[in-house]
């Protein structure tokens, strides 16, 4: 539509507007409530709120209520990492691991061999999204959160978060697994693999 | 006035454009407007209006939908396209405004910081967000389908977004506010606002998911990636004039992933203040998620799917999905309800003709005779059991008007409600369940150590995916506990509980004896099992009132008996290993290397022993050889005449061994060696009469005392790595350390023991660390010498066997079968240094979702639900004994 045609019937618009807001207003007041067994619901509801104040007589506890709460979250921090668990007393504080420069490679050296030969990936990318400590009590554990992101001989792309231990590189926990809606999925044929005992 | 503030400020406008009042009146605006831009000259006219500014055109429907034909070959909407609002946005992105109850009256709103989600057309990094022509969406479908396909799929993913949080709001202020006398601490999250949890997040950050239009796989498909946030629409070059977007209900099943990942880790954020550190401000976020679904095929899965598709059903009102997409593809339209001519079975909704569990766990609706174990098939039960509780709540609860699209609406509504309940609480990864439990959030230092869910925040994530992980019976059982509090007793007393344990067992879904609403817990402070109500002696008060909320006493709420007609729950003890094939094994190389390499894809863990094992070693000779890596699918027989479902075989580390002193508790390494630590020595205790005493078994009946056989560990913690010089780390084990399932057969002066695979390695290999299995260059401080020799691979410790047929084992049942998944499956290393005929044996631990006794126990007269602890030992659990000898 030009600008100048709808500058034309700005006014034919409006009075179209006009008239369809009259007509929902006197059909919103005429519209009486239509509301199924409304009756049974607030019997029903009476009913429980009954029977709990009940309980609530015999009760002499105190009260608990959700404290007032911030309006913002901001990650715990420890040494510039983001802290999983209480971040204990600083003195006290002692590392179980060490942060490695060879975690990336390690980890990607553990995936690589597990993907040799046929299973080779087109691409295997990892980004370290943020770095972590995990505290049980005084011991902190160097982590480091990775996004792993691989693509499939056949093209596929799968991807994957994990935590990664800062030393060895070894996977710790891994979450957000690729949902394919149609899944290709791993297959082990049966014929020859049955057997009935393994003992000497 | 620039052209950005007007838009800003037209953007404001359609907050309300919603009602009729506010469309005239923008309608108004407009066409008053002096400054008024053309439409784009590029657009076309068919049907639709004009589309004007922020407007576009757009499909309400899929092609077979708006055609009334399942087999459209080719979509065209030429003649169906609609003048929609898009966004008065520069892109095709919406920031998410959520609207938050602070009261029973009150509410604000907000916006994420960033969009909460952006269309493109494409996942290359290239590519560039779609802008508007001059201020418009029009696009053509003959002349621009890129963009016309990019502004369609925004539609969509916004509608089912904005559905989603607006069911959401419903939700938060139902479950907080509607009702002062609550009945149970609600799992929904309080402050959504505060937290942003009513979105993805990635940390700290509320996440803009990317939803591909146009994203190009090989293999006609469509995925989301919870790890990116993208949602991958497909297309490929099979034919170019089929894209998985022409189908909004597969956008809808797509998105409704998200959404299932937003409503089962919106608890993982806390906010609030820390009492045990002088009130101080405190903000907590677990940078990991709670994922449902784990491996190929779990219940968990199955509920996920289930879900995803009542989605479809949510926005569309119909009770199939898929119809274009689907049959494009070769398959029907997947049925919703079982009144659907798609169904290939003798289904209906009468009676005892629903599409009950387990029985139904391996139809495939839309094509006969196929019987195949797929989270899709199973997920079918979840979503028909919905569907018929909305169908249901339509004909008995009231709702504010009669029009079908209202009914529809609030009906929805009610069942996202519990659906978000359920999640809210099966989800939670901080071990409590309910901000009304979060010592944060209620600045209670009474709770900082009691954990409700999850067995606690140390392990939740580990007994929310494998030890207790969520199944159809726990789904079923939250799920009913949330309709009874929440629906039953609040929002529609026509869902009587009753009416609502019926038509859960017509599903075959009344799996459980209470509702677990009183959710007993243990107190690890006060080593004392306790409940909602006597952790703190303290009522929960709702923030939005004064008036006190109770939660429900001890007791748990029964079901009634009465309604359990079409569940059959089976006792464990049917379980058996069939006595022809008692498993079948692979250690052939490539099949092994596949398995593998899918999982690692998958991100499951499943690194080997570099050095140690491998699939180098595997001979496929179909023994178990030193250095071999090998698959294992016991093949469990069911012994019952009921068929059992959803049947997980755990073969991680658990709580069977007693440490023979707790003073001498040091890991026996090399580092605590040298240093003179005291090492420990495990025994394996005797469990369902193995080992007996004279083969190294032991036993004690003093639960109380930790460390002992009959204490099983409260806490699931394995190592303590606090006795720390310098940078070296002397380990030492907790005293219910849970261990490694696989012990060795040793003999010695005329005996014949079951030791432990560290006490083995020692006297009769003399093996070093470093020629352990996960040893200390892989493991560190974590190193376990119990697996030194044998060892489960972390990212295959369960196999899952969806349904096996009454008298039949898992081959049969899938009707001769010659495939088994990876989920199948438990992969085992074998050290390299093992003597051959040396022999072990495994205790893996079995149970099924329709178990009569591996959730509660009964003391003569109530049932109680077992505590998540447990979990940890052999009580849930058929131990099955897996003995086998190494051989070359």
């Amino acid at each position: 539509m030009k600008k100048n045609n709808l500058k034309k019937y700005s006014p034919l618009i409006l009075s179209v507007s006009f008239l369809a807001v009259g007509i929902l207003s006197l059909h919103f007041l005429t519209q009486g409530p239509s509301i199924k067994k409304n009756e049974t619901v607030e019997a029903q509801k009476t009913d429980a709120k009954v029977n709990t104040n009940k309980e609530q007589d015999s009760f002499t506890g105190a009260y608990r209520k959700i404290a007032s709460v911030p309006t913002s979250r901001e990650l715990k921090l420890y040494k510039d990492r983001q802290v999983i668990g209480q971040i204990p007393e600083k003195s006290k504080v002692v590392f179980s691991n060490r942060v490695s420069k060879k975690w990336q490679q390690n980890y990607k050296s553990n995936i690589t061999r597990m993907l040799d030969g046929t299973t080779a990936p087109r691409s295997i990318r990892l980004t370290r999204k943020r770095s972590l400590i995990r505290f049980r009590g005084n011991v902190g554990r160097y982590l480091e959160h990775v996004l792993v992101q691989m693509t499939k001989a056949d093209g596929s792309p799968y991807s994957y978060e994990a935590l990664i231990d800062s030393q060895t590189g070894s996977l710790v926990r891994s979450w957000n697994k690729t949902r394919y809606e149609f899944k290709q999925k791993s297959i082990l044929n049966l014929s020859g693999k049955g057997v009935k005992s393994l003992e000497l | 006035m620039s052209e950005r503030i007007r838009l800003n400020n037209l953007k404001v406008l359609r907050r309300s454009v919603y009602t009729p009042l506010s469309t005239l009146l923008l309608t108004f605006i407009i066409s008053s407007c002096t400054e008024i831009l053309e439409t784009p000259s590029q657009t076309t006219r068919s049907s639709q209006s004009y589309a004007d500014i922020g407007e576009g055109y757009v499909y309400l429907d899929s092609p077979s939908a708006l055609t009334g034909n399942d087999n459209v070959s080719t979509a065209d909407f030429t003649s169906f396209l609609q003048t929609e609002f898009i966004t008065f946005n520069n892109n095709l992105e919406s920031s998410c405004t959520f609207t938050q109850s602070t009261s029973g009256t009150a509410s604000s709103s907000t916006d994420l910081d960033t969009s909460c989600f952006r269309i493109l057309n494409d996942s290359k990094s290239s590519t560039i967000p779609l802008t508007p022509v001059d201020g418009s969406w029009a696009f053509s479908q003959e002349e621009n389908e890129d963009e016309f396909y990019q502004v369609n799929t925004y539609y969509h993913v916004n509608k089912v977004v904005e559905r989603f949080h607006d069911a959401l709001s419903f939700a938060h202020k139902t479950v907080h506010f509607s009702n002062t006398l609550l009945a149970i601490p609600p799992a929904t999250k309080f402050n959504f606002l505060a937290t942003e949890s009513y979105w993805l997040n990635d940390g700290d950050t509320p996440q803009t998911m990317k939803v591909f239009a146009k994203c190009f796989l090989e293999d006609m498909n469509a995925f989301f990636d919870p790890a990116q946030a993208t949602i991958c629409m497909g297309f490929n070059n099979d034919d170019v004039n089929f894209r998985m977007v022409q189908d909004p209900t597969v956008i809808y099943h797509e998105v409704g992933h998200s959404l299932v990942k937003v409503m089962l880790n919106q608890r993982n954020t806390e906010v609030g203040n820390d009492p045990t550190n002088f009130g101080a401000s405190y903000s907590d976020i677990i940078p990991y998620e709670s994922d449902l679904g784990y491996v190929d095929y779990d219940e968990a899965g199955s509920i996920n799917e289930g879900i995803a598709d009542y989605f479809s059903y949510v926005m569309t009102n119909r009770k199939q999905m898929g119809t274009y997409a689907f049959t494009k593809l070769g398959l029907n339209a997947r049925p919703l309800t079982e009144d659907n001519s798609n169904h290939t079975a003798l289904v209906s909704s009468a009676t005892g003709e629903r599409l009950s569990y387990p029985n139904f766990v391996h139809y495939n609706s839309t094509l006969a005779d196929v019987v195949e174990e797929d989270v899709h098939n199973s997920g079918q039960i979840i979503t028909h059991y919905l569907v018929a509780l909305t169908e249901k709540m339509k004909d008995v609860c009231s709702f504010s008007s009669s029009s079908s699209d209202t009914i529809h609406s609030e009906a929805t509504d009610q069942v996202l409600m519990v659906i978000n309940e359920t999640l809210a609480e099966l989800g939670d990864l901080t071990g409590k369940g309910s901000d009304y439990l979060s010592m944060y959030a209620t600045n209670n230092a009474n709770l900082e150590n009691v954990f409700f869910v999850n067995m606690n925040r140390d392990h939740s994530f580990e007994w929310q995916s494998v030890a207790n992980p969520i199944n159809f019976r726990k789904f079923a059982q939250t799920m009913a506990k949330n309709i009874f509090h929440h629906i039953t007793s609040n929002t529609c007393g026509g869902v009587t509980q009753d009416v609502s344990e019926q038509l859960l067992d017509e599903y075959g879904l009344l799996l459980f004896r209470t509702y677990n609403d009183h959710r007993g817990t243990f107190d690890i402070a006060g080593n004392s099992t306790t409940y909602y109500t006597s952790f703190a002696g303290a009522q929960l008060t709702n923030i939005g009132n004064t008036t006190n909320m109770l939660v429900t006493s001890g007791t748990a709420k029964i079901v009634a008996e009465a309604n359990r007609k079409n569940s059959v729950l089976v006792s464990k003890d049917f379980i058996v290993i069939d006595d022809d094939i008692s498993l079948y094994l692979f250690d052939g190389r490539t099949e092994i290397s596949n398995i593998l390499a899918n999982l690692t894809f998958e991100g499951e863990n499943v690194t080997t022993t570099e050095g140690i094992a491998g699939v180098e070693y595997n001979n496929n000779n179909i023994k178990i050889s030193p250095g071999e890596v090998v698959g294992l699918a016991m093949n469990i027989f069911n012994d019952s005449n009921s068929p059992i479902g959803g049947v997980q075989l755990l073969a991680n580390d658990w709580d069977h061994m007693k440490l023979n002193d707790t003073t001498s508790n040091y890991v026996y390494s090399t580092t605590n060696s040298s240093a003179g630590k005291a090492t420990a020595t495990h025994s394996p205790c005797i469990v369902d009469d193995f080992p007996k005493e004279s083969e190294g078994g032991v036993s004690d009946d003093d639960s109380s005392v930790s460390g002992n056989c009959s204490h099983i560990t409260k806490t699931n913690d394995v190592i303590d790595d606090s006795d720390i010089s310098g940078t070296t780390v002397y380990a030492q084990y907790e005293d219910d350390a849970p261990q490694p399932i696989c012990l060795v057969q040793f003999s010695d002066d005329n005996e014949t023991k079951w030791v432990s695979q560290d006490f083995f390695r020692r006297h009769n290999m003399s093996l070093e660390d470093k020629d352990c299995l996960n040893n200390p260059s892989m493991s560190n401080s974590n190193f376990n010498p119990n697996s030194c020799l044998i060892r489960i691979l972390p990212g295959a410790n369960q196999a899952i066997y969806g349904k096996i047929d009454s008298q039949k084992n898992f081959v049969d049942t899938l009707e001769g079968s010659t495939e088994f998944n990876s989920s199948n499956v438990v992969l085992m290393e074998v050290n390299k240094w093992i003597m051959p005929g040396t022999t072990f044996t495994c205790r893996m631990r079995v149970r099924h979702s329709n178990c009569s006794d591996c959730f509660d126990t009964f003391d003569g007269s109530d049932f109680t639900e077992l505590l998540d602890f447990e979990y940890a030992g052999s009580d849930p659990y058929k131990v099955i004994n897996f003995k086998f000898t190494v051989i070359d």
